[in-house]
């Protein structure tokens, strides 16, 4: 049976249980706060625009990560973004810094910045296979249907992401 | 820990203004309104933006004068090949303005580059090419032997290369530029 939203409780409730996942990706493919929270808006806005019905949720969800990877490479080619300066003071490492959990210790905290860093110094395709494969936990199939690349392309990315990151954290094994 | 969790767990630590993100969703759908910018009140005013393509332009009309330059140049000072004789993998000593990056592929890659941001040198296994020329890329594409992929710090870049069976270089050309540069 499709599920659409069509009650206002409904769309807030999607939206409370998509918002952290539409607003990491774009927290990683733009870097700082201020346009992640624009472009998860926009993302949200074309959901409700768009007003589908979905097989399932899992379908939902996929339909999100599109759209907010989609949103997240217009706005980050736009020329505001490609104007603005590259140091500010929201970017994903100042909020890092920021928000130390307290059982957190700093090497923690220092480690996940050196990872958060690494990342942010990949080229934007490999970030984009990193992040649904990592953080999303989606298969090379998935990713492939999601960002219109073949399957190659993407283990392509995946694999030089992994070489690079291993450089850039001097490790040894990946996982 | 394993880079698994650490991403996440770095991800996770910086959670958004959900509601804040949900009243502004709801105030745009009401008033049917564009994207309401957190950022609008820190736009360049339009001198900042307008100034700085007018020196790109600038840039690329003077690249476009000089080109022609490089056509048929002596291919070094001492008018000697320009393959290096030596294969003892000196690096040259002056990398110009922007990084040379290492490439990561089968063979050790470095470009120099000059003071226009074009590739004026390649040191590839220890030997040194200089670049004698450049082309259309479309002339010089087919049969590229290899792609290599440079990661400078702040950076990254792309480069096709064609060379010979004994791996003497003949062309270099960047994804997307209309030029190749020739060195043989």
């Amino acid at each position: 049976m499709g599920s659409s939203l069509k009650t206002t409780e409904s769309f807030d409730e999607i939206m409370r249980l998509y918002i952290p996942m539409v607003y990491a990706i774009a927290l990683e493919r733009l870097g700082n706060a201020a346009d992640a929270e624009d472009v998860t808006q926009e993302v949200f806005i074309r959901y409700y625009n768009a007003d589908k019905t979905f097989e399932s949720e899992e379908h939902r969800r996929f339909f999100l990560i599109r759209v907010a990877v989609n949103c997240s490479n217009s706005f980050a080619k736009s020329s505001w973004h490609r104007h603005r300066a590259l140091c500010d003071p929201d970017d994903i490492l100042g909020l890092l810094g920021e928000k130390t959990a307290n059982d957190e210790t700093a090497e923690e905290n220092e480690r996940k910045r050196a990872v958060i860093e690494a990342v942010m110094k990949l080229p934007e395709k490999y970030r984009t296979a990193v992040h649904l494969f990592y953080f999303e936990d989606l298969s090379i199939a998935q990713i492939a249907e999601i960002t219109g690349e073949k399957e190659s392309t993407v283990k392509s990315h995946l694999s030089r992401a992994r070489e690079k990151l291993k450089k850039l954290l001097n490790i040894e094994e990946f996982e | 820990m394993s880079f698994k969790n650490d991403y996440k767990s770095a991800f996770l630590s910086v959670p958004p203004d959900a509601e804040k993100i949900i009243a502004d969703v709801h105030e745009r759908l009401e008033e049917n309104a564009p994207l309401k910018l957190k950022t609008a009140e820190k736009k360049k005013p339009l001198w900042r933006v307008l100034i700085p393509a007018a020196g790109a332009a600038a840039c690329i009309a003077l690249c476009i004068i000089f080109i022609p330059r490089f056509f048929g140049l002596p291919l070094n000072n001492a008018g000697e090949m320009n393959i290096a004789d030596n294969n003892e993998g000196a690096a040259p000593e002056n990398f110009g303005s922007m990084p040379s990056g290492n490439i990561s592929s089968e063979s050790e890659f470095n470009l120099v580059y000059g003071e226009n941001g074009d590739i004026t040198e390649v040191v590839k296994d220890g030997r040194r090419y200089f670049r004698t020329g450049t082309i259309r890329a479309d002339e010089a594409a087919g049969n590229v032997n290899l792609v290599i992929h440079v990661d400078g710090e702040d950076f990254a870049n792309t480069y096709f290369v064609k060379y010979r069976e004994n791996d003497d270089i003949i062309y270099v050309a960047e994804e997307y530029s209309e030029w190749a540069y020739v060195f043989e």
